[in-house]
């Protein structure tokens, strides 16, 4: 008789690694943040992300049978968490804006290093053009293009056929490709 | 997708990972979002909820309040604070000074001390007291008339069967005839004239108007009292012009 669906879902996380405060278990805790930051991007906002997926993992961790890999149902709950979020957030950036001091922190690079920060610069103008997509297909476009999540897993996580998602990856793609055309940062013959 | 493109790809995908979360990153993201959920306790959504359930039963408690009429009608607590006019009277709108209020307040109450005003030598003709109570009557049934701007069905029965001829007076009274009834002494006849044009006249400002002459003449006749009283009602009513309104203040303040 297999255990119950909670202790299954115990037996994944080490039990002396949880985080003092909530009882969460700390290997969720890093699953959610990775998943969330991928989705996302760098963003100000990224706590509180983070934060309100745990709280739907949380509450919905006794209900995972464990069907799908965990990382599978976490990416859907980080999935759905930044879809809510956006919305709302949509809504909250038309009255009110961050302040200066919430900017959003940039990798420990050496400075002195060309490469570094011409790598630094490409990855800002890929966000920058990642945040221009609509979020389910950029959503897609991050998942397989950029995480290499299998077509399969990527239906799981949004929740819609392989074919509405290769669909969705087809035209986040070359929105995507599109807008990298026009930036000489991402001319490959040009690049070292 | 060409060649070029898996390229292009090829050097977000670098760049993509040159800006993805280190280790430290990470840690230092779990270790505040942790300390974030043992502080709040509560999830995101129970604390939105927290704070949008009372504001939806306000909002509806507000709205069934609204339904049952207690906005139209406050109850006496809130009359205390604002008054049982309707919105929008000149009362609320600061048309209506204090000291006509206070003095208004104090006839209610009976406890007006009033100083006759002296009689002048023209008008020492006594007028028939059985007049007087009829003014304050058909006042009383206009304040409560649904809109000033239209003019309210009268009734077709007369209160004064033998009263002469109010009919004929409602039609043909007019300014000039009170005129030449005020220059010949004859206030008996300006009077009358005037209570037809109160109770007959198409437009609130000129039953106002006429109404005001009924509280002038009380006046002149040293009646501040019922002067005051008309005038009051004048100076309450809605729909009409704020000229009225000050001369109706004007009278009300000479009786003080």
């Amino acid at each position: 008789m297999p255990p119950p669906t909670y202790q299954r879902a115990e037996i994944l996380f080490a039990p002396a690694e949880r985080t003092e405060a909530t009882e969460a278990p700390a290997d969720l805790l890093r699953l959610l943040y990775r998943q969330v930051r991928s989705l996302a991007g760098p963003r100000p906002d990224l706590d509180d992300l983070v934060q309100a997926a745990a709280e739907r993992a949380l509450k919905a961790l006794p209900k995972f049978e464990g069907r799908s890999a965990l990382s599978t149902w976490t990416y859907g709950i980080a999935y759905r968490t930044l879809l809510d979020h956006d919305r709302w957030f949509r809504r909250w950036r038309k009255r009110f804006s961050f302040s200066e001091d919430l900017r959003v922190p940039e990798p420990e690079t050496e400075r002195d290093s060309e490469a570094a920060a011409l790598e630094l610069a490409r990855a800002r103008r890929l966000h920058d053009a990642l945040e221009r997509l609509p979020p389910a297909k950029r959503a897609v476009v991050v998942l397989h293009d950029l995480e290499g999540v299998e077509m399969r897993e990527i239906a799981t996580i949004v929740t819609a056929n392989e074919r509405t998602v290769r669909s969705r990856l087809r035209d986040g793609r070359r929105k995507l490709l599109e807008l990298l055309e026009a930036d000489p940062l991402f001319d490959p013959e040009a690049a070292p | 997708m060409t060649d070029v493109d898996r390229a292009r790809l090829e050097l977000a995908r670098r760049a993509w990972l040159f800006w993805n979360a280190s280790d430290e990153d990470v840690e230092a993201g779990v270790r505040r979002v942790g300390r974030r959920l043992r502080v709040q306790g509560r999830s995101t959504a129970s604390r939105r909820a927290l704070t949008l359930v009372p504001v939806a039963l306000a909002f509806f408690a507000a709205l069934a309040y609204g339904q049952t009429g207690g906005f139209e009608h406050p109850p006496a607590f809130a009359k205390r604070w604002f008054g049982d006019k309707p919105e929008g009277s000149l009362l609320e709108r600061g048309v209506y000074p204090r000291e006509v209020a206070e003095t208004l307040q104090r006839l209610e109450h009976g406890k007006l001390g009033l100083a006759p005003v002296p009689v002048p030598p023209s008008s020492a003709e006594p007028v028939d007291p059985s007049e007087l109570p009829q003014a304050a009557p058909e006042l009383e049934t206009n304040r409560d008339a649904p809109s000033r701007t239209v003019a309210p069905e009268r009734p077709k029965r007369s209160r004064r069967p033998s009263a002469p001829n109010t009919e004929t007076s409602k039609a043909t009274s007019s300014w000039r005839q009170i005129d030449e009834a005020l220059a010949a002494d004859d206030e008996a006849t300006a009077r009358e004239l005037l209570q037809g044009l109160a109770r007959g006249a198409d437009d609130a400002t000129t039953q106002a108007k006429a109404r005001l002459g009924l509280a002038q003449l009380s006046l002149s006749r040293g009646d501040c009292k019922r002067a005051v009283k008309i005038a009051g009602r004048v100076a309450r009513s809605d729909g009409i012009d704020e000229k009225l309104v000050r001369r109706a203040h004007d009278i009300v303040l000479r009786c003080q």
